[in-house]
């Protein structure tokens, strides 16, 4: 099973160690867009060893009608109820995208389909109009995306909040003001599902709309803020996690965060990723510091190993002292310290091509035997 | 599984954020049960599909739908009607049914469908279930018909609509159809209608996208077909997707041959000199070499600034003495060779820092000379 779409704009985090772990086992788990969109997170795929569960004859149903119950927005609704009670998936997804075809860039078209998923009680009738609305080009109008802030904002009604979270997902950018609605919307959600969701939807919206430090900052402090608040686990760890994937360097507030999280995060994960976060996004020679002190105060050995070679996505060939320095304090990294300054000494720049080269030589194992402790796990 | 290893390495921190997200709302109250494996979701869909169908049935309600018969010239005449309607959700939900029910059909009469059909909806269904058998008991004759179709058919929509096929399913790739012999996207790219050449292009970026430039085999086969491809708009639009990562030496030349030819388009060479800057670390020198050569012979303006791209992308830090020497060159492009050489004066290690630090440094100066 090949994947087909790689998510973009993804490549900046090379590395080895915990995302290798985390996507390799993951990954299945995201295999298109279109389940990354979906708002209510439908997860996990079926898998594709279940194929010989997949018999045609079994799921493929078929309709009459179908150009007349489609043919206008007015006559959706009724035809989407239908396809809920029939239990047919793919007349679900068409009807769905269909959906979104007719809302097209018209504002009001979008304040109707609203509207249904307000009144709408059924989980599943509320997910489909909240995707549809979602993917149309209307979500993006300020008018619209006013009525759905305004939504994700009524604490009260839990599943009609988590729809317009997860609405939001798709929005270009956010200004100020819907930035900090979302936040706050996130930070007093009473349900950790809809926290997930707001944490979701800002780190999604930071990956596509923002550009400078100085706009990525605003994200990112929202999702730290959101972190503060929680009292739950998991989304402490996602927002932390997703904060330190921004796709600018850091500002120096936000850099004292994240070396926070480095510093006190009781979740190793987060650690990790914050190290990298450090090594990829912070100016060298504050990075290396911060490296320098994260590695001796870290009693976690793979975290240790994954801080050694985050030096190295840091600095290149600069950083080789300093991984000397550790290597010496732990001498495990000895041999791996000696394939890094081969490397570097061949010539080899770049971080992707050091990745390149060394792929499969350094401490796989380190990430592979921790592969029974996923994350995750500590939500269920 | 090195393969698959690696295309999840290049994947960062936000996709195991998502990852690990959507393993806790699994855990939330929530769509499918924490303790649901997906087998028995599996089971479940098709359990409410059976009971909400017979339901449908037995109840006799009024609905919008009706249930029909899943005949063929059912989901024929559905495909037709889905075309008819010029929405694109519809037809690619017909296309969707009409190839899970002629997938079930023998192959001798799939086959014979396929010679005799003329619409190119339908015509693309039927080539995806034979892509699909294909993919199942590796027939060649199969592939074959596909493939002569794809070639000889008189209407463009027909041939475009048999390549889309092609690259609908898994297999086969561009590769496959190397090793397979016979007709390849070699032929298929130097189609006189550009809607089939697209067709070969957007498989082909597929393949490429598949790999993310770490299959040798992948960016082996987009050059080979670019290569072929005698349209410069098509040979640039496949060159535009190729990355170099893992290719080979005769790769690494044919990409150069495409930068240096006589007579070659500016956009063609402008999107050579951008894969030539994804090499790896094997050939990074003389490539490096090559580009700095290049750049001081007469180029377009879009050619120079690519090769600038690829040289930094190459050499990184090491690249700042060959852009300084090469300002004298054009005057006009010492803004651009400056701000690169300023983002390179950060040291980031990763090559997409490297191009925000560049654009940020740009934004400055042209806020700053307002």
């Amino acid at each position: 099973m090949r994947i087909r779409r790689l998510p973009r704009a993804l490549g900046r985090a090379v590395r080895l160690g915990a995302p290798l772990v985390l996507a390799t086992t993951l990954f299945g788990a995201i295999r298109s867009d279109a389940q990354v969109r979906n708002p209510h997170l439908t997860w996990p795929a079926p898998d594709p060893e279940l194929s010989e569960l997949d018999d045609p004859a079994a799921t493929t149903a078929c309709w009459t009608g179908l150009t007349e119950a489609t043919a206008d927005l007015d006559s959706m609704p009724n035809a989407i109820r239908f396809a809920l009670a029939s239990g047919d998936d793919r007349l679900r997804e068409f009807l769905t995208a269909r959906l979104t075809e007719l809302i097209g860039d018209d504002a009001e078209a979008a304040k109707q389909v609203l509207a249904w998923a307000r009144a709408a009680t059924s989980h599943d009738e509320i997910a489909i109009f909240a995707e549809a609305l979602g993917a149309s080009e209307a979500a993006q109008r300020a008018d619209v995306r006013e009525r759905v802030v305004a939504m994700a904002e009524d604490r009260e009604d839990v599943e009609h909040q988590g729809a317009a979270l997860a609405i939001l997902e798709t929005q270009r950018s956010f200004d100020e003001r819907t930035l900090s609605r979302v936040v706050e919307a996130g930070g007093s959600a009473q349900s950790a599902a809809n926290q997930l969701y707001a944490i979701k939807t800002i780190g999604t919206v930071m990956e596509r709309g923002c550009e400078s430090s100085r706009d990525c900052e605003r994200y990112m402090s929202g999702l730290l803020e959101i972190a503060a608040r929680s009292n739950e686990d998991g989304s402490r760890l996602a927002a932390e996690m997703i904060a330190t994937s921004a796709p600018a360097q850091m500002t120096p507030r936000v850099l004292d965060r994240v070396t926070e999280i480095l510093r006190e995060s009781p979740n190793r994960w987060a650690r990790d990723l914050a190290a990298l976060a450090v090594a990829h996004d912070a100016p060298i020679g504050r990075a290396l510091r911060i490296l320098r002190e994260a590695f001796y105060a870290e009693r976690e050995f793979c975290v240790r190993v994954a801080i050694f070679r985050d030096v190295g996505a840091a600095a290149g060939a600069h950083g080789l002292p300093l991984m000397a320095e550790m290597a010496s304090a732990q001498p495990e990294l000895q041999e791996a310290y000696v394939l890094f300054e081969r490397t570097y000494a061949s010539g080899v720049v770049a971080w992707d091509r050091v990745v390149d080269q060394l792929f499969e030589r350094i401490f796989l194992e380190c990430s592979m035997d921790d592969s029974a402790e996923q994350p995750g796990e500590e939500g269920v | 599984m090195r393969a698959r290893a690696r295309r999840s390495l290049v994947a960062g921190a936000l996709v195991a954020a998502v990852a690990i997200l959507a393993l806790l709302s699994l855990a939330g109250a929530r769509g499918v049960g924490a303790h649901e494996t997906a087998r028995d979701a599996t089971r479940g869909r098709e359990a409410n599909l059976r009971a909400g169908i017979a339901a449908s049935r037995a109840g006799g309600r009024e609905g919008p739908l009706e249930r029909a018969e899943c005949s063929l010239d059912h989901a024929i005449a559905e495909l037709r009607a889905a075309s008819r309607s010029g929405s694109a959700a519809y037809r690619a939900y017909a296309l969707d049914v009409m190839v899970d029910l002629a997938h079930r059909l023998p192959l001798e009469r799939v086959l014979s469908m396929f010679e005799g059909e003329r619409d190119p909806l339908v015509l693309e269904a039927l080539g995806r279930v034979l892509c699909k058998c294909y993919a199942e008991n590796g027939d060649g004759a199969v592939l074959d018909r596909l493939l002569a179709r794809a070639q000889r058919d008189p209407d463009p929509a027909r041939r475009a609509a048999v390549v889309r096929a092609l690259g609908a399913t898994e297999d086969p790739s561009g590769a496959a159809l190397r090793a397979h012999g016979g007709v390849t996207y070699d032929a298929l790219v130097r189609d006189p209608d550009p809607s089939v050449r697209d067709a070969v292009v957007a498989n082909l970026g597929m393949d490429i996208e598949a790999s993310a430039g770490h299959e040798p085999s992948t960016s082996s086969e987009a050059l080979r077909v670019a290569q072929a491809a005698t349209a410069p708009a098509t040979r640039a639009a496949i060159l535009e997707r190729v990355s170099l990562e893992a290719a080979s030496a005769s790769d690494v030349a044919t990409a150069r041959a495409m930068l240096d030819a006589d007579g070659a388009s500016w956009r063609v060479r402008t999107a050579a000199a951008r894969a030539l800057g994804t090499v790896g670390a094997g050939h990074a020198r003389e490539t490096f070499d090559a580009l700095v050569a290049r750049y001081r012979e007469p180029q377009p303006r879009s050619v120079r600034i690519a090769i600038l791209a690829a040289i930094v992308q190459i050499r990184f830090a090491a690249a700042i003495p060959a852009l300084e020497a090469l300002e004298p060159i054009d005057g006009s492009l010492v803004p651009e060779i400056e701000a690169w050489i300023a983002a390179l004066r950060g040291g980031a290690q990763l090559y997409s820092r490297l191009e925000q630090e560049k654009e940020r440094y740009q934004r400055e100066q042209e806020a700053a000379d307002e």
